[in-house]
């Protein structure tokens, strides 16, 4: 019985070190933006923090302008010379987070699209 | 504007009780509700959820004083009320932004006066309440409960001056006579949207102390014990899971309507088919309502569901485009229909137009106006926009304009001539127009032309609210601890809610509930 104990507490620590590992040193495997990012050696905590996710949790908008920078940036970036007034970053809905576009770990999708049906606003991850 | 004394309520109360345990036994629920005080209330055994009894949660995860359910202009407005009041707010959202249809709205609101004296300054005629309280109980053919109407009217002027003084409200330097009004009093914002609005209501509550808008936060059931006693809490989806959070003061409903409810749509108003689109947001849908009736409200007039008549065709989006055929009438634009002729007088109610428009055998209809009317509307530099996105036409012949929209030329030219002869004469043989001294004869180019359809678009009928915004229930009585505001409550409009009203409503109402709310003893 004992020894039992023992090695399910072994195998406990191990699985949670390689959860910890897995957390900061692994990445996604979701085939989403979640993949992009894993593919380009982001890692789980690079998003999340070094504790783990919990159900629920997101990501704030300061994260990703680490890397991405600022709403102004990003509008100069995705301006469509063509339709200037249809950019996803400056928008009359203004600086919304970038996880209601741009979900990690499902299918990212342009929030334009859902009440202007014929824009077609692409977007990474979809 | 004091709440309603408990006491006498409950007095009240005691004396119906008889004749709703009569109407429990038939439901046969009576006698669960008697022997297991800690089941929640439901009338309704049509949907297999709400069928099952629900038990009372028996623990809380929050508790707050007034829960506020939708963010748009009247959850704003309630928050920021009841905030500065002291109460503890919560202000819930089911979509990941904030500010429902409210932030992509039209950017209109209708006040017979404003601390600018924008009417006065512009020349534009003569308004007051009164006038403003006609013009809406005849828009709504007078389905509208007048004492709401009465509400609306007197207190939208200092709810604007509310947003001007507390909110940095920016506006711009127009005023607008729009469809069904007689006379010019709707005030536009300087962005031309509602989120010039909806700015504005957040800034006075964030001043006031509202903490964050709890986003992807849904409304899932209102827990209330039986028909006489008040409402307990919410229980809402969340990011994190089910919760269950205790309503210390109030509840406030404020969840806007359900254009985008396509069985609800249907079931009240079976005219409004899939095919129409709707210029509402994805979240406008109506299950807050149910969500209330389930435990006792009352809700009327559901079947008066307006379609916005000029529309985008194609997407049936409300953009700033959109807005011009409701706006250049005032000061001269034409109604064209596919053959390029008129189909009705333009500043006709929206059901009106609406109407004719289908009428009219074609899929599309259009709006005709001028370079001078624009200044009077919008900026020089919108309409460019509007170019570019392929949504507005320019030409320096009418002739040229009719071939880019796709009527024939000669009929254009002919029906232009003979609404300039009309204008002149200041009387209107085909439609009976009013023509006021604002209006411009389509003379000289360029010449800018605009399509439009309806769509789906407000839901005038809800939940019954009296002028405290409390919700009344299907016995005529206050739920105690429940308020609604905005476009999720009925009898404001009537049959046909008047462009531009909506929004006053919204933030007139919201004011009035989250200032009630804030009142409620814990």
């Amino acid at each position: 019985m004992q020894n039992k104990l023992k090695l399910i507490t072994i195998l406990g620590c191990i699985l949670g070190f390689a959860c910890f590992m897995g957390l900061s040193y692994g990445g996604a495997a979701d085939g989403y933006l979640g993949s992009i990012h894993t593919n380009k050696n982001i890692r789980c905590a690079d998003c999340h923090g070094a504790a783990a996710p919990v159900k629920g949790d997101t990501v704030e908008n300061e994260v990703c302008s680490k890397c991405h920078g600022t709403y102004e940036k990003l509008a100069a970036k995705s301006m469509n010379p063509k339709i200037p007034n249809r950019n996803p970053h400056q928008s009359h809905l203004g600086e919304i987070d970038c996880v209601v576009c741009h979900m990690a770990h499902k299918p990212s999708e342009a929030y334009c699209n859902g009440c202007h049906a014929k824009f077609d606003m692409k977007i990474p991850g979809h | 504007m004091e709440k309603q004394d408990m006491k006498s309520k409950t007095e009240q109360a005691a004396s119906t009780e008889v004749s709703r345990r009569g109407f429990l036994r038939i439901l046969g629920v009576a006698g669960a509700l008697m022997t297991a005080p800690a089941m929640a209330l439901n009338f309704f055994k049509g949907d297999a959820e709400a069928a099952a009894i629900r038990m009372l949660p028996k623990k809380w995860d929050d508790e707050v004083d007034v829960v506020i359910v939708g963010s748009g202009f009247a959850g704003l407005s309630a928050a920021a009320e009841a905030a500065v009041r002291g109460s503890s707010t919560m202000v819930i959202e089911k979509m990941p932004i904030y500010g429902g249809n409210s932030r992509i709205n039209g950017g209109g609101f209708n006040a017979w006066t404003d601390k600018l004296k924008l009417r006065e300054t512009l020349k534009r005629g003569d308004d007051s309440a009164d006038l403003h309280f006609n013009d809406t109980l005849s828009g709504g053919d007078y389905y509208n409960i007048p004492e709401l109407v009465r509400v609306l009217v007197d207190n939208a002027p200092s709810a604007m001056n509310w947003m001007l003084d507390d909110g940095d409200l920016k506006l711009k330097n127009v005023l607008v006579r729009i469809g069904g009004h007689s006379a010019y009093r709707d005030h536009v914002t300087l962005d031309g949207t509602g989120r010039g609005y909806v700015d504005a209501l957040k800034k006075i509550a964030d001043r006031n102390g509202v903490k964050k808008i709890r986003l992807r936060t849904k409304l899932t059931w209102i827990w209330r014990k039986d028909p006489s006693s008040p409402i307990l809490g919410i229980e809402v989806d969340t990011p994190r899971g089910i919760q269950n959070i205790r309503v210390k003061k109030a509840l406030v409903l404020t969840s806007g309507g359900f254009g985008r409810d396509l069985q609800m749509r249907k079931m009240f108003n079976p005219n409004i088919s899939d095919a129409y689109n709707s210029t509402n947001q994805p979240g406008a849908t109506g299950e807050a309502i149910r969500y209330a009736q389930a435990i006792g409200a009352d809700a009327l007039q559901l079947c008066f569901i307006q379609l916005y008549p000029t529309a985008d065709p194609d997407s049936g989006t409300l953009d700033k485009y959109a807005l011009y055929p409701s706006r250049m009438p005032s000061y001269g634009g034409v109604f064209v229909d596919y053959k390029g002729k008129r189909f009705v007088g333009e500043l006709e109610r929206r059901d009106v137009v609406s109407r004719a428009e289908i009428n009219s055998g074609g899929k599309q209809a259009y709006t005709v106006f001028t370079e001078k009317m624009i200044p009077n509307v919008t900026t020089p530099e919108e309409v460019q926009g509007g170019i570019t996105a392929g949504r507005v036409w320019k030409a320096n012949t009418l002739s040229e304009l009719a071939q880019m929209m796709g009527v024939p030329g000669g009929a254009l030219e002919d029906t232009i001539s003979k609404h300039n002869q009309f204008l002149k004469a200041g009387k209107d043989p085909q439609f009976n127009k009013p023509f006021t001294p604002q209006m411009l004869a389509i003379g000289e180019g360029p010449y800018y032309s605009v399509a439009q359809w309806p769509s789906v678009h407000h839901c005038m009928g809800g939940l019954r609210i009296n002028p405290l915004a409390q919700v009344i229930d299907i016995w005529g009585q206050p739920i105690p601890r429940l308020y609604a505001a905005g476009e999720v409550t009925g009898g404001v409009h009537g049959s046909n809610r008047l462009g531009a009203n909506a929004t006053p409503d919204a933030v007139v109402f919201g004011r009035i509930a989250g200032t009630n709310a804030a009142k409620e003893k814990e």
